[in-house]
């Protein structure tokens, strides 16, 4: 579905903007405790905004850009009423109208020109990897590959995403376009991507930006791959108790979001009320597989908090980010999981790097590296 | 009124208590503190004008840094307003004299679970759900399950003496509670006794439980909790008409059946509500559902005597099916568009009274309002949902579709309706509130309930707080003393 005009989402805003049934969810809100971060805080304040009774202000923005896109908000709403999208549109009003704050500015200047794709029928896009950083990470993945048969070429590059979650759908759009011209001047046939978020991006946030990938260019993630060639991966018995972090994209790849039974206090153990789709299975699968087990956590799926590495915030308001990612080790820590497993490399990546600042105490494991 | 120089000067003190990150006082900010679920600052919102705005919004990490800036705020003679969830349908926080709203989310730890005594102690800004779903997952619960619950933290329970979805079984927040810290009004940091009940003098635990912060603000707390039930019983009833239904319930709270759930609905709103949420058509007549939770054998006896006092009503049972339906899914009705919400003005008119009063009650209210308010189409909906060992709880609401937009009139069309409800409460022989609490929005009655006795109120108000700072123009009480 096409983003529609700020003034369009009045309507959602005003449902959000006195409810507070949400609190329990919004990511930042539940590190920071600002009711000003809260989805009812942020509605509020751009309700008025889309209805004319005022105009953005400096705080008004800053807000709007210390947050997520609020992914999990949305799914904990029994209606699903479309935060993620609003806070987007207002993003993109933001940009129209050159308000963005010095640090979203400084975010956007990392999407502005693409390197040449080296030539290869199949391409590792490592988008996540650009991001953040994790080249010993994509080494492990590309021996896992070829040990699967699969020989893959690294392509490191940011692909618009950054940009898209931050409200410039133009430098988006033009970056997605600039990867897409440049895997398909390599000649890739097949694109594997580092994590979900680099998927999302080149599926489904290319589709709605109206960028088509070429005829023949098939996109699958890491996962996928993993997924198909279960029995052809090294098996072992590992019996570790591990939490499975998904990232924010999950929510855009998913088949459905959290039903009424996840926001009741007791819930517990059923993990499809929290959102179903092959997108959450198959990392699981993967894991159970190799013996894990699997502890439950609420805040997954769907309703996966975020690991600080999402929505631009690392680059953007890095001390917020930081403050998420520890959020989301002390939860792990708290259903007693000995590790972190995510397919997402930025997430294992960003999370190994706050372990390290903070003292270690909790493994973040990428879940190809199981693998190794 | 402080002068914008004597403010950047506190500014400068707060930061140094609770540090530059945690004190805000952009207009966006508090926009937004200046808003719970009273419906007229959220009127004034939906009609573009400003409802009242603290001065300054400060989030302590400490009971001492709470007590820091409360002593502060003495020095200033600024008031001073505790904030939870902002859950609040009363106007509790409104702050209308400004101040500084205290935040208290960032205390928010479970600081002990005792298992032995079956208690849990935490900090007064934990989320009510995040406490809960703690607590099962341990296999407890607190037993007090408010519709609050995703929105409010324990300092508010507590503040309002609010009641669970369970109350009639665990009871309200004042049974729950054991002991609480409070900063008082000079700053100094008290405890309550460690048991609730004793003979040790008269008992101060429930001098600031229902105090809605005008006598201090409770920083901790330690509440019994519950072991999750073996069994979790519900069953629904149609009883022909309101008093059938009332007798049935009447008769089970007097056996001493202690239901978890007793909920009995009148005739419009179990057309109304029950079947627009739960999509069940449940035809004409009143909807009851009752619960009943603990141990399996005592369940199965209980069980049987409710449904025995439910036939001998004439009550025609609905399965259990419905009775889960509105279990499993009564959040929904507090999510838009479900949710009682703009356009419309709407209010909860909760009060309690005893057996003898209640049917004088509900049909002495519903024909005032009805006929009083009959041009503005005024709808009258209510339930009984809180039972005690001697009455219940009339969880009654006023509905008006169209009210008018000029936020004046809007006002004082409020008002009236609640200076009537709140009247004739009163006048029947109930109280004003039996969860939600006074707040602004019923402290101008206070007095007309009290009589003589709001001295007593109002002589531990002025010797606890001389200046009147805490939470000024709640709860029938003034403003701060200049």
């Amino acid at each position: 579905m096409q983003l529609k005009s700020f003034e369009s989402y009045k309507d959602s805003l005003y449902h959000c903007r006195f409810c507070p049934m949400c609190k329990p969810a919004a990511d930042v809100a539940n590190v920071t405790n600002l009711e000003s971060h809260s989805t009812r805080g942020r509605a509020v304040l751009l309700w008025r905004i889309a209805t004319d009774k005022a105009d953005f202000t400096k705080r008004d923005v800053e807000l709007l850009y210390q947050s997520t896109l609020d992914t999990i908000s949305e799914s904990w709403c029994i209606n699903h009423f479309p935060v993620s999208d609003y806070i987007l549109s207002a993003r993109q009003e933001v940009i129209k109208r050159d308000l963005q704050p010095k640090s979203v500015k400084r975010a956007l200047e990392l999407e502005h020109v693409v390197a040449p794709c080296p030539k290869s029928d199949t391409i590792l896009l490592a988008s996540e990897a650009a991001e953040v950083g994790g080249d010993a990470r994509i080494a492990t993945a590309v021996a896992i590959l070829a040990k699967l048969g699969i020989s893959a070429t690294v392509y490191q590059q940011t692909n618009g995403i950054i940009s898209y979650s931050l409200g410039d759908m133009d430098q988006a759009k033009a970056q997605v376009e600039r990867v897409v011209a440049a895997l398909k001047a390599a000649g890739a046939k097949q694109v594997i991507t580092d994590g979900n978020k680099t998927y999302y991006a080149l599926t489904k946030m290319a589709e709605r930006l109206g960028v088509a990938l070429p005829a023949g260019m098939k996109v699958s993630s890491l996962t996928q791959i993993l997924h198909q060639h279960q029995k052809d991966l090294p098996v072992r018995n590992d019996q570790r108790k591990v939490y499975v972090h998904d990232c924010k994209s999950t929510f855009f790849l998913g088949d459905t979001l959290a039903t009424d039974e996840a926001i009741q206090p007791h819930c517990d153990g059923n993990e499809d009320v929290l959102g179903t789709g092959t997108v959450y299975t198959m990392p699981r699968d993967l894991v159970d597989n190799l013996g894990m087990k699997r502890v439950f956590g609420v805040w997954s799926r769907s309703m996966a908090k975020s690991s600080g590495v999402d929505d631009g915030l690392w680059i953007t308001y890095p001390m917020l980010a930081q403050k998420l990612a520890l959020q989301r080790l002390a939860y792990a820590k708290n259903l007693e999981a000995e590790l972190i497993v995510t397919d997402s490399l930025a997430s294992a990546e960003y999370l190994s790097n706050v372990v390290q600042e903070d003292g270690g105490g909790m493994e973040v494991v990428w879940l190809v590296e199981l693998y190794r | 009124m402080l002068h914008e120089l004597q403010k950047g000067y506190l500014e400068n003190e707060l930061v140094d208590i609770v540090g530059r990150e945690y004190v805000l006082t952009d207009d966006a900010d508090k926009l937004v503190y200046g808003l719970d679920y009273f419906w007229i600052p959220r009127m004034y919102i939906d009609r573009g004008k400003t409802p009242p705005f603290p001065d300054f919004i400060v989030l302590p990490k400490t009971t001492e840094e709470v007590s820091r800036i409360v002593k502060l705020a003495n020095i200033y003679r600024i008031p001073v307003i505790p904030w939870g969830g902002g859950s609040g349908s009363q106007g509790g926080v409104t702050p209308i004299y400004g101040g500084i709203t205290v935040d208290l989310k960032r205390m928010s730890k479970l600081i002990d679970l005792n298992a032995e005594t079956q208690t849990v102690c935490v900090q007064a800004g934990i989320n009510g759900y995040d406490l809960e779903h703690e607590l099962n997952r341990k296999g407890y619960t607190l037993g007090h399950i408010p519709a609050s619950i995703h929105s409010a933290t324990m300092g508010g329970y507590l503040a309002a003496r609010g009641s669970g979805v369970l109350s009639t079984k665990y009871g309200k927040m004042e049974d729950i509670v054991m002991t609480i810290e409070v900063v008082l009004p000079n700053g100094d940091v008290i405890r309550t006794l460690p048991v609730p009940t004793h003979a040790s003098g008269p008992g101060i635990l429930q001098v600031f439980v229902g105090a809605e912060g005008s006598y201090g603000i409770i920083t901790e707390a330690t509440a019994r909790i519950e072991r999750l039930p073996e069994e979790r019983r519900f069953r629904a009833y149609l009883f022909k008409d309101f008093n059938s239904g009332l007798n049935a319930c009447k008769e089970i709270i007097l056996s001493r059946i202690q239901p978890s759930v007793l909920r009995l609905y009148d005739e419009p709103e179990s057309k109304k509500q029950i079947k627009k949420i739960l999509g069940t058509d449940v035809g004409e007549g009143c909807y009851m559902c009752f619960g009943i939770e603990g141990d399996r054998e005592i369940v199965e006896i209980l069980e049987r005597r409710a449904v025995a006092i439910s036939e001998k009503f004439e009550g025609a049972e609905l399965g259990n099916k419905a009775a889960w339906e509105w279990w499993n899914h009564r959040y929904n009705f507090y999510f838009p568009p479900k949710a009682l919400d703009f356009p419309w003005m709407f209010g909860t008119m909760d009060t309690l009274i005893t057996f003898d009063k209640i049917e004088t009650l509900y049909w002495t209210k519903k024909k005032l309002l009805e006929e009083k308010y009959a041009k503005w189409d005024l709808q009258y909906i209510a339930h009984l949902s809180h039972w005690f060992p001697w009455g219940a709880m009339i969880y009654d609401r006023f509905i008006i579709e169209n009210p008018p937009w000029d936020a004046d009139e809007a006002l004082a069309l409020h008002n009236e309706i609640w200076n009537d409800a709140a009247r004739v409460s009163i006048k029947c022989g109930a109280v004003l509130n039996e969860h939600h609490g006074i707040g602004l929005k019923l402290g101008r009655l206070v007095r007309e309930q009290y009589g003589p006795a709001f001295q007593v109120l109002e002589t531990i108000k002025d010797g606890i707080d001389p200046q009147h700072i805490m939470n000024p123009g709640k709860m029938g009480f003034g403003p701060t003393h200049s």
